[in-house]
């Protein structure tokens, strides 16, 4: 079997929102090493770039379609693991929570990497109950579960870390708790207040 | 991928993004491309027009050079899971996950590609392309994903380099019977899902040699090509990778 012979990629079909993990930083500096640079980023070995304006220059209701779009294109990539119903819902939801006409001065679209965590959450703990959503101002989103007086909210951060802070009464009275985890230690670390009327149900 | 019905077999397919590309001789005027726009506006909800600026550095004079690039366009629908690309040397329809199956994908392009080839008309088509990206995630066992069990397509570099901590390869086949060219390519991808390592399986069909100008024998030579992608799809995986999406 021959090794394939330097091979320009942008001879493919055009595709390419999923990327292979990058590990080439990761390489040693070598000066007879320099891998061909890819054309999907926009930079020509010639000095020759192509250009689009910032996303901060663009009008609002563009720059609000990008943070959606980006959302949505990326959960395409795990789509294969959501059911359709959770996905429309989260769809709607987004759509909503980034409604032009409602647009405050200085509010930031949802922060893709919030976004992600919360995604992952709701795969990893199987989370059906639908909770909530609202974007913090520095565009992480917030979820929220209620019954009754009790509640769990949950900031989702970048990096699959989450805040939260729950109340849950019992025969002794309301206790509070709050704290920040990572996304996968989320079940267990609120085992105490119940989880599973967060996570279970409808 | 699927079966020749054409339906579906899979209940969760591991398809992230399907993409058929027309790509033409020339740029087509603006005015054409505008034009395939506006007649393919009522399909989309979203409408996205790229104004690209190309920058040239002159890194010995310190001086660079604007020019504008012709306009292009994205035509979305709301869920972003349908877009057609515009651009003005080629076209573009891409379907992204959740796939429905052949037949749906195939009804869009063979309902939109008789108004793309009159708004652009004339136009010399010199390749097709048909790109379907499989993501497949796989858990983890003892701290690693195997994905030798995947995937029968595989680099075989002995032991000194297991485990590997990432791979990634690119085939090209000529198919010179079917006039079709195949470019197969796997890696290692970003983590998406807790606990799931993955890797992509990416097969890209071309038409580059007689390639058909005539809406009803480009949608036969797709049929070709798909029927071509199945079969590198079905060598390269395996039952197990399978049952993942079933």
């Amino acid at each position: 079997m021959q090794p394939a012979p330097m091979f320009n990629r942008s001879l493919s079909t055009t595709s390419e929102k999923v990327k292979p993990a990058n590990f080439l930083e990761t390489l040693s500096s070598a000066k007879t090493y320099e891998p061909r640079t890819p054309k999907e980023y926009n930079f020509f070995s010639d000095g020759t770039y192509i250009l689009e304006p910032a996303l901060e220059q663009r009008p609002l209701e563009e720059r609000l379609f990008v943070a959606l779009a980006e959302a949505k294109v990326w959960t395409s990539r795990i789509a294969m693991h959501l059911d359709r119903e959770t996905r429309d819902r989260l769809f709607r939801q987004l759509d909503v929570l980034h409604d032009a006409e409602e647009w405050g001065e200085g509010d930031r679209p949802v922060a893709l990497d919030s976004y992600k965590s919360l995604v992952r959450a709701i795969l990893f703990h199987r989370i059906n109950r639908r909770p909530s959503l609202s974007l913090m101002p520095n565009g992480n989103l917030l979820a929220l579960w209620t019954d009754g007086a009790d509640y769990l909210t949950i900031e989702f951060l970048s990096r699959d870390q989450a805040k939260w802070l729950v109340q849950s009464t019992s025969l002794d009275g309301p206790e509070r708790a709050a704290g920040t985890s990572p996304l996968q230690r989320l079940r267990a670390v609120l085992q105490t207040f119940c989880t599973e009327r967060w996570c279970e149900g409808s | 991928m699927t079966n020749d019905s054409g339906a579906q077999p899979y209940s969760h397919p591991p398809i992230v993004e399907a993409v058929f590309e027309v790509r033409f001789a020339s740029e087509v005027a603006p005015a054409r491309l505008r034009k395939a726009r506006d007649w393919l506006a009522g399909r989309y909800a979203v409408i996205q027009t790229h104004r690209p600026t190309e920058a040239k550095v002159d890194l010995t004079t310190r001086e660079t050079m604007f020019t504008e690039k012709p306009i292009f366009y994205a035509l979305q629908t709301a869920d972003a899971t349908e877009e057609i690309a515009l651009r003005p040397a080629s076209v573009a329809w891409i379907k992204r996950a959740p796939y429905d199956g052949w037949i749906g994908f195939r009804e869009r392009f063979a309902q939109e590609l008789p108004t793309v080839m009159k708004a652009i008309s004339p136009a010399q088509i010199t390749r097709l392309g048909l790109r379907y990206v499989n993501r497949i995630d796989v858990p983890f066992e003892g701290g690693l994903a195997h994905y030798e069990d995947y995937l029968t397509f595989r680099i075989n570099h002995g032991e000194i380099l297991e485990p590997t901590l990432a791979y990634q390869w690119l085939v090209v086949k000529e198919f010179t019977d079917q006039r079709l060219k195949s470019i197969v390519q796997s890696a290692v991808l970003e983590r998406e899902v807790l606990g799931k390592g993955a890797f992509s399986f990416d097969i890209d069909i071309a038409s580059e040699i007689e390639v058909p100008q005539k809406v009803d024998d480009i949608l036969t030579k797709l049929e070709a090509m798909r029927a071509l992608k199945n079969d590198i799809f079905n060598a390269g995986i395996t039952a197990r990778a399978k049952e993942l999406y079933a």
